[in-house]
């Protein structure tokens, strides 16, 4: 795991990676489906998606609960497989799970883990990636400081808000230095002031770390703060509203 | 209310019930077997009682009174059978002239018996020689008068003159300790052997030779009545029948106003019955009950994994205004559904382990026991259903407010039952109880003759109990300890499967550690459970078989007729016979000590121990070994019971003079021994005072080597197989045993046949109940973390690292498991085996360890750890999408 | 309501009728640890049958404490909780269960129902908890809030927008005073939110008086008269 271990370096070094990604698109998807079940209760949950991510993507996803947003999002970070259509992230070399470290992901819920503590929950990526102890400790130091959370660090996840939880989140999604960063409904469960300040700081991160980022969110004030949105609508992208140069279709 | 709540659970989540419902059938179907197999050892062992008996009651004409009219009482009482007059007569002496030497005997015994008694009564005589009809010799007068059938034997009776009658036949007396008992003396004051002379005349004979006696000597002339009993009618558990036996024996003794007393041998059987009854219903509580709690902690673990979709449920349900008494019924409901299909499933499976078991699908001795065992069973299912549901449901409803109280990590306290050190408190008593065990010797069991009722010390059990409630909060407290405190060396431990993950996987582990510490504590007790009976039921069968060896000799024995001096030709020819490993000959003499005849055992010390196994616990003062090598060395050295030392105040080396006969000129001559040791049991020895000597010195100063017997060892094989080759061999001069047989006699009724049965059932369950403890209690804790696990796989665990997460827990749920059960269940079965010593027969030295089962057990429950970490891991590798969803 | 409040000679009155619910100067502290927090600090709020209130402040700010307070679900330190003006807070477990289940309906931002029932007897449950059976009723409930097609389905069968009707209609199952809601509309989108605005105020009109806690714009729109919390105190 060198190239991780380099990147977790870099990270922590605060270090942008000279590629920027701008280069070779993070996610490439042609007519793209997922269904879940079979026969009659089948569920179209995403439905002929194509589309390129760019390595400096800043796009929203947004649409009505139910219309994909979060299968979509699951399905560029590789938890799940398409049905149909063809899927491919040609920055990273490879599928996200057999890249660890190069997709971060946010969830809309607490996913912290409830027995380690703050600074365990950003290791903890780290070293599932194959990272030593010691470059995992200073990554995860350096991501806890730049959300400004430094002084959480040995607190249990119980112990902290949630707004704070959120941050830690964000800190283990960028703490591996990852190359796209896709966060599902991340403010959903906090108040606006709160959200806001979660948006800078997910933007300031992205910004350092060089990576694409796709948030999804029925917010209209957060969809605001990105350059992009593309509208989700019944499983299938119903329109895409700013600069085209970012988020083209093939 | 409820039907709307009570459609839902059954339509929707069958599952949910059933998994709490089968646990609740594993304790209800354990109990309802036991309860089966005490219902089936009481029949069997009344059964085995009746049969033992031969004469069912000896009523012995007083006298004054009038034979006829108490023959015609005894055949008029409740339940009687056939009633037979026998006459006893007492001679002076016997004498035969058989090979132109005349052989005299001492006084003895001479039966009247009606003709058709032999068919009446078809145990008490068995014919060894010549006729069944007739003028009948007992054997060993037989042997004394060297008399056969066809010769002559003279009868003398005092003041009149002798009478010559020609034997017919010769018969053995099998039970003649009964037939010759002193009717209505108690125990203590009843002879000590039966009369060495014995003739059996017909009726009609011996009225012609005793009547003239009943009129000079009424003292010499008796008459009892020899009765069936129509067993029939008789209930199955002992000590009901032998109370029915035994009142109907005094009613009758009432009703002949003195004139008859009742010799009730099938009272004092059943008496003997109900003791072992006693003990089987002790047995049922020491390895029934804690199998039966062990399945409701599983149940408990199980309905856990519910707990927190039932508070959730609860409180939505007090957000909508539900009073207590709401709460309660509907939560009431779940349990009623649960201890019902619980129940039925339990009774079923019961019904069915039972007709494999003793093939007899009914739980008790009649239809109402039956009722009232299933009946128990039911209710120690719905209490297990009602605590593992009901009352957390309670605690939470008295909990004030509904925002009150929700369980956090990293929560520490101690739970009620492990403060204030209630681990040492239990063990302390536990020890206290058994220590007031022993000094009451054991006898857990007590059934006075002649009292109704029996004593059963259930108390006892507290020992036991106590040890498993100490164990079960000490590990908890141990392990909660060693989880918490010690995450540095939990990562050392968990560095092997977890590689470089170990310190996250450590601390994880360490925060949540309550689940795997309650797991650990149930796999613990299981396999406590499963050792502790497998051992104590080995203890048991291994003493069985030493007491049937102890009985029989050897795997086959061969006894010759007295006085027969082809040892050495029979010992050659005993070795040409297939299957015959070795035979080792047993010199039986007899010896006068001061006025008092013992019976003597000569034996080879070199070479006996190829043939019998010697217990140690068959002697004190020195060990098996060490006592035969001290015969071998000075072969004058001699064993005695501890008896004969008592009375004749013997220290180590005395010297002690024995009378025995030489064989050449047949004159008693002093022979003189060392008093080396004291023995209590010996192969083929009698229950009383009997000597041990070396066979070589006993042969050189008597100046014969004839032997009594022979222990043919056959390797433990085909017993009954030799035992019949060695018989049509030898022909029907010899007597020959098996031990595969004398198996099935010996011994309390407890022994043979049913705890065969109770074994069969508690091992299953035991393997059953460990192996479901191991799996259950790994694939709860790995469920309670599903959501951990879905989130490790969000962050690119590999399949490698997220099989690290549950193998860890599946390694300490092992190791403390193991370790733990094999501990306790060592002290445990040592504390069975000791307070349950009145059930054994000799006592064991020690533990017999059935290693393969324990083994097997360990190992099918660290298996259903490896498939639980296998399939769980499998399952975790794409994280559960409605898990995933939620994040 | 029919249940007429016993006087109380004790507090001074503005009407003739006590207002629907109503909270005098509500304290409560948490304490973890050596800390100790005032989630509030002497809140005090009335609101009258048939007025659509918004209770609205960042996280954190004590929004669900006095919910749950005015709902009988927590109990506050100090002050008093009443409902038609009875008495709730301080109250013996069943003596709040009781006035929860006759006057207040609660509607939470999830987990309204118990999975294993369906729509239909989910509803059918609470009237029968609040002894008030009558299936027609709970049909008539189902139809005024669109949801009697889906009367058979289970939770986890419904879109959200169902899920948040059915949830409706089971908090006012039991014909409450008030209808307390804690961000109902936290997990719906924009036009789903509005749906379930719209019912809110419909209930509103038929007498019924709603609080609602939400950080949600939308909502605070909606609403008669918004009630601003910061740190446990009311600031508008």
């Amino acid at each position: 795991m060198d190239a991780t271990a380099r990147r977790i370096r870099a990270a922590s070094s605060g270090t942008t990676p000279a590629d920027g990604g701008a280069g070779q698109p993070v996610i490439s998807c042609t007519n793209i489906a997922r269904t879940f079940g079979t026969g009659a209760q089948a569920v179209v949950a995403v439905y002929n998606v194509t589309l390129t991510v760019a390595g400096n993507a800043r796009a929203a996803l947004t649409g009505p609960s139910g219309s994909g947003k979060s299968t979509l999002l699951h399905l560029f970070a590789g938890l799940e497989s398409p049905s149909a259509g063809e899927l491919r992230w040609p920055a990273l070399g490879g599928h996200p799970l057999d890249e660890p470290g190069r997709v971060g992901m946010i969830f809309q819920g607490p996913s912290l883990l409830p027995a380690l503590t703050v600074a365990e929950n950003v290791i903890l990526p780290l070293q599932l990636a194959g990272a030593d102890l010691a470059s995992a400790r200073q990554a995860s130091e350096n991501a806890l400081a730049v959300l400004g959370i430094a002084e959480l660090a040995s607190s249990l996840p119980e112990e902290i808000s949630g707004g704070q939880a959120q941050r830690v989140a964000i800190a283990r999604a960028v703490a591996s230095g990852p190359s796209l960063i896709l966060a599902d409904e991340p403010t959903g469960q906090l108040d606006r002031a709160t959200a806001s300040l979660v948006m800078d700081v997910l933007l300031q991160a992205c910004d350092a770390l060089g990576a694409a980022l796709i948030v999804s969110t029925h917010d209209p004030l957060i969809a605001g703060r990105l350059p992009q949105r593309w509208e989700m609508s019944d499983g299938t992208l119903a329109d895409r509203l700013g600069p085209s140069s970012i988020g083209a279709p093939r | 209310m409820i039907r709307t709540w009570l459609a839902g659970l059954l339509r929707r989540q069958p599952a949910r019930l059933l998994s709490c419902a089968a646990g609740i059938a594993v304790a209800v179907a354990l109990l309802a077997s036991l309860g089966s197999f005490l219902a089936h050892s009481k029949a069997t062992m009344t059964d085995r009682a009746v049969r033992s008996v031969t004469v069912d009651w000896q009523v012995q004409v007083q006298p004054g009174g009038d034979a006829a009219t108490v023959a015609a009482a005894v055949g008029g009482a409740s339940g009687a059978g056939a009633a037979l007059q026998v006459g006893f007569g007492q001679m002076s002496g016997s004498s035969a002239t058989t090979g132109g030497s005349t052989q005299r005997t001492g006084p003895g015994v001479v039966l009247g018996i009606p003709q058709n008694y032999r068919t009446t009564f078809p145990g008490v005589l068995r014919t060894l020689a010549g006729n069944g009809t007739g003028v009948l010799l007992a054997q060993q007068t037989a042997s004394n008068l060297h008399a056969a059938p066809g010769d002559r034997v003279v009868i003398g009776r005092a003041g009149l003159q002798p009478v010559a009658v020609t034997v017919a036949g010769v018969v053995d007396v099998p039970q003649a300790d009964s037939l010759f008992q002193k009717v209505g003396a108690p125990v203590g004051s009843q002879p000590t052997a039966p009369p060495d002379n014995v003739l059996f005349l017909p009726a009609t004979l011996w009225h012609q030779l005793f009547d003239p006696l009943a009129t000079t000597r009424p003292d010499l002339v008796s008459t009892q009545i020899h009765a069936t009993r129509d067993h029939r009618h008789l209930s199955q558990d002992p000590a009901a029948a032998y109370t029915a036996v035994s009142s109907a024996a005094r009613n009758l003794e009432a009703r002949t106003s003195g004139a008859a007393k009742v010799g009730d041998n099938l009272g004092a059987a059943l008496a003997a019955a109900r003791q072992d009854a006693g003990y089987a219903q002790v047995l049922f509580l020491f390895l029934g009950l804690p199998g039966a709690v062990l399945a409701g902690l599983l149940t408990a673990t199980i309905a856990s994994a519910g707990a927190v979709r039932r508070r959730r449920e609860q409180a939505l349900l007090r957000v909508r205004g539900a009073s207590q008494r709401q709460l309660l019924t509907l939560a009431g409901v779940e349990v009623a559904v649960i201890a019902l299909a619980g129940c039925a499933i339990g009774l079923a499976a019961a019904a069915a382990v039972g007709a494999a078991a003793f093939g007899s699908a009914s739980f008790g001795t009649t239809p109402g026991a039956g009722l009232g065992w299933a009946a128990l069973a039911a209710a120690a299912g719905i209490v297990i259903a009602a605590s593992a549901i009901l009352v957390p449901a309670r605690h939470d409803v008295r909990a004030s407010t509904i925002n009150a109280g929700r369980a956090v990590i990293g929560v520490t306290s101690y739970p009620w039952w492990a403060r204030y050190g209630m681990d040492g408190w239990a063990l302390i008593g536990a020890g206290a109880v058994f220590t007031a065990t022993s000094r009451n010797g054991y006898q857990l069991v007590l059934a006075p003759e002649g009292v109704p009722t029996i004593s059963v010390s259930y108390w006892a059990f507290a020992g036991p109990a106590l040890l498993w409630i100490g164990a079960g909060v000490l590990i908890w407290r141990l392990t909660d300890l060693g989880l918490g405190r010690g995450r540095g060396l939990l990562s050392r431990i968990v560095r092997p499967i977890a590689g470089s993950l170990a310190r996250p996987v450590a601390a994880s582990m360490s925060r949540q550690r309550r689940p795997i510490v309650k797991g650990a504590v149930v796999l613990a007790l299981a396999l406590t459970f499963a050792i502790s009976t497998a051992t104590f039921n080995a203890t048991y069968r291994a003493q069985a078989e030493a007491d049937a060896q102890l009985t029989n000799g050897a795997d086959v024995t061969v006894t010759e007729p007295p006085g027969s001096t082809a040892g050495r030709a029979v010992a050659n020819q005993l070795s040409g016979i297939s299957g015959v490993k070795h035979v080792e000959p047993i010199q039986h003499r007899f010896a006068y000590i001061g006025t008092d005849l013992q019976d003597l055992y000569g034996v080879r010390p070199d070479s006996i121990r190829q043939s019998t196994a010697l217990q140690d616990s068959y002697f004190s003062g020195g060990g098996a070994a060490g006592l035969m090598s001290t015969l071998a060395i000075r072969p004058d050295s001699i064993l005695v019971s501890a008896e004969t030392v008592k009375d004749y105040q013997l220290h180590q080396g005395d010297a002690l003079t024995l009378g025995l006969v030489d064989a050449r000129t047949r004159q008693r001559i002093p022979v003189a021994f060392h008093y080396a040791g004291v023995v209590s049991e010996f192969p083929t020895a009698p229950k009383d005072s009997f000597f041990v000597a070396n066979a070589s010195y006993i042969a050189a100063k008597t100046g014969s080597d004839a032997t009594g017997a022979f222990l043919v060892n056959t390797g433990g094989r085909d017993q009954h197989a030799v035992a019949g080759r060695v018989q049509a061999a030898l022909g029907a001069s010899v007597t020959v045993t098996d031990i595969s047989t004398v198996r099935k006699q010996v011994g309390s009724s407890l022994t043979a046949v049913d705890l065969a049965g109770l074994t069969r059932v508690e091992l299953g369950f035991a393997l059953f109940i460990a192996a479901a403890a191991a799996g259950l209690v790994l694939g709860l804790s790995v469920a309670e973390r599903r959501r951990n696990l879905a989130i490790l796989s969000a962050l690119g665990a590999k399949p490698r690292q997220l099989r690290a997460f549950i193998a860890t827990d599946a390694l300490v749920l092992g190791i403390i498991g193991v370790v733990g059960g094999a501990m306790v269940g060592w002290v445990l079965s040592k504390m069975l085996v000791k307070v349950l010593t009145g059930v054994f027969d000799p006592p064991p030295a020690g533990l017999t360890v059935p290693w393969a089962y324990i083994l097997g057990t360990a190992l099918l429950s660290l298996a259903a750890l490896a498939v639980v970490t296998g399939v769980s891991s499998r399952m975790s590798r794409r994280p559960a999408i409605t898990v995933l969803r939620r994040l | 309501m029919t249940t007429v409040a016993p006087a109380d000679h004790h507090e001074p009155r503005t009407r003739d009728l006590p207002p629907a619910i109503e909270a005098r100067s509500l304290y409560r502290f948490f304490r973890a640890g050596d800390e100790e927090t005032l989630a509030l600090q002497g809140v005090s709020l009335a609101v009258e049958a048939g007025e659509f209130v918004v209770i609205a402040g960042p996280s954190g700010s004590g929004k669900s404490t006095l919910l749950a307070c005015l709902a009988g679900l927590d109990e506050p330190d100090g002050g008093t909780v009443r409902v038609s003006g009875q008495r709730l807070s301080h109250q013996a477990e069943p003596v709040r269960a009781r006035l929860r289940a006759e006057r207040v309906g609660l509607l939470l931002q999830s987990g309204n129902m118990f999975d294993h029932l369906s729509v239909m007897q989910n509803v059918m449950l609470a009237q029968q908890v609040a002894h008030r059976p009558a299936r027609t009723d709970s049909e008539a409930l189902m139809s005024s809030l669109g949801i009697a097609a889906r009367a058979h389905a289970r939770p986890d069968e419904l879109s959200g927008g169902e899920l948040a009707r059915a949830g409706l209609a089971v908090a006012l199952a039991n014909d409450p005073v008030a209808l307390l809601a804690d961000e109902p509309t936290g997990e719906l989108d924009h036009a789903t939110e509005q749906q379930v605005l719209r019912l809110l105020e419909l209930r509103a009109l038929a007498g019924v008086a709603i609080v609602v806690a939400s950080h949600s714009p939308a909502v605070a729109e909606a609403a008669d008269r918004v009630i601003t919390l910061t740190d446990g105190k009311v600031s508008s």
